[in-house]
């Protein structure tokens, strides 16, 4: 694999890691999880 | 490979200990991280959302919420005590027979799950199969291998990675169960998150053959067992587990119900739970990365005395949107970070070759940790009507937890003198 193409492999790894995180993020502060979040977690 | 012990010394037979996965197959030690990483998210992830099953299930199935809570705790139970067992078993019999047994239980579980009408199935299926399938399928299993495959220079960060796997599967799997249980159903969404638990199945063939790395002198696992036990550093790296267990799932559980109490709204109970679950992956991949450079004992006494003063600096301050941040942000940043730091830690002390033992005995701290924090967080706060106390002591616990880590001999074990126990 060349420099650029491992690059472009990383950049596309880190804008897809930034997306997923945007998403689950805003997932949190969505009504369902609001309304169930006393429940959402135990040990 | 053969052995180049006695040719070159010690260190260079570490290095040398790198697993029979690499150069001469498939199975490369970064393929090995790639699916560590995807099956410890599985794993971990899949499990963070059975909480958001209890109202749905115990409302549908008539259930009091106590059935489905202590299901909950038998699986937390079951995985603890099975934990060391399964890393037994992979070290000695390869961590793709624990890994598809693991995989192929926690499966079963979650479809058993989905069909249990009664309390008595339900325990079977969400606490003991799936607390199974968690105990081959979770830390110890899966950073054991990854632990021999990559060389002590890399190794810190390899198990930062691999536990930064985790930490995004925990991170995501939530809404994730979410999103399922809106369009489809509980039924349906348990058997969806059975199916893609089933992907731990053939993940694990990247993990199939045994370990070929040689103990020190042929050392067996009992031998190695004794030795860890007669280390007062594996003693204090255990003890300061179960401090991180007792901190972590304390504020876990309870952390939303005391921004309530405080007077914040529920949408801060959940950006606080998202920041600290975004920052652990981030958090647990610099912890690995650091591992490689710095004296891993120092970092975890710096981990645990960072958690004491965020603890003290927030209930002593007025709680406030901005402090829940910040709290959350530093929470996030040291919350699986001891994983990989101690897992290295005991690979850099005892070696790799039964890494997946010792690190699930240390673990079972960590879920004794776990149990009492969730447990006296309630009971404190049932008994005196605040989390005050408990927040006093989880800082003390991170205090000592710092203290602990301080005296460890870092030092591999074969360097030194056998005859009496070292710290």
């Amino acid at each position: 694999m060349n420099q650029s193409l491992r690059l472009l492999t990383w950049i596309f790894i880190a804008a897809l890691a930034a997306l997923i995180s945007y998403a689950a993020f805003r997932g949190y502060l969505n009504p369902d999880l609001l309304i169930n979040f006393s429940n959402s977690f135990y040990c | 490979m053969p052995s180049v012990r006695g040719k070159k010394g010690k260190a260079a037979t570490r290095i040398e200990d790198i697993d029979t996965m690499n150069a001469t197959n498939w199975r490369t030690p970064a393929v090995v991280l790639a699916c560590g990483s995807v099956i410890l998210m599985l794993s971990l992830g899949t499990r963070q959302s059975f909480g958001l099953f209890l109202q749905p299930m115990s409302s549908d199935l008539g259930w009091g919420r106590e059935t489905f809570a202590f299901a909950l705790a038998l699986q937390n139970l079951v995985w603890g005590l099975a934990q060391p067992f399964a890393g037994m078993i992979a070290d000695k019999f390869g961590a793709a027979r624990i890994l598809i047994i693991a995989g192929a239980l926690y499966t079963l579980g979650l479809v058993l799950m989905a069909f249990s009408d009664t309390g008595l199935a339900f325990n079977i299926s969400a606490g003991l199969l799936v607390g199974l399938g968690l105990s081959g399928s979770a830390f110890g299993v899966v950073m054991g291998v990854v632990g021999r495959a990559f060389p002590p220079e890399k190794r810190s960060m390899a198990l930062g990675i691999v536990g930064a796997g985790g930490s995004f599967g925990q991170f995501i799997m939530l809404p994730y169960g979410q999103v399922l249980i809106s369009q489809f159903g509980w039924l349906a969404a348990l058997l969806v998150l059975a199916v893609s638990s089933f992907l731990i199945v053939p993940l694990a063939a990247a993990f199939s053959g045994k370990s070929a790395v040689g103990g020190r002198g042929n050392q067996s696992m009992a031998e190695a067992i004794r030795e860890a036990a007669t280390h007062r550093g594996f003693w204090y790296l255990t003890a300061a587990f179960l401090v991180c267990g007792f901190q972590t799932i304390f504020i876990m559980v309870h952390l939303p119900a005391y921004l309530v109490d405080k007077g914040m709204a529920p949408v801060q109970g959940m950006t606080a739970l998202a920041l600290i679950g975004l920052f652990n992956i981030i958090g647990s991949y610099l912890c690995g990365y650091l591992g490689g450079h710095f004296s891993k004992k120092y970092l975890l006494s710096w981990i645990y005395g960072l958690r004491s003063v965020a603890i003290l600096m927030f209930i002593m301050l007025p709680v406030t949107q901005w402090s829940t941040w910040v709290f959350s942000a530093v929470l996030g940043l040291t919350w699986l970070g001891t994983v990989p730091l101690t897992n290295g830690l005991v690979a850099q002390i005892f070696g790799v070759r039964y890494l997946s033992t010792l690190f699930s005995i240390s673990f079972l701290g960590h879920q004794v940790g776990s149990f009492l924090g969730a447990w006296y967080g309630g009971y404190m706060f049932d008994a005196t009507g605040s989390y005050l106390t408990v927040w006093v002591v989880a800082a003390a616990l991170g205090v000592l937890a710092c203290i602990l880590c301080l005296p460890i001999n870092e030092s591999e074990m074969g360097s030194l003198p056998s005859s009496k126990p070292v710290i």
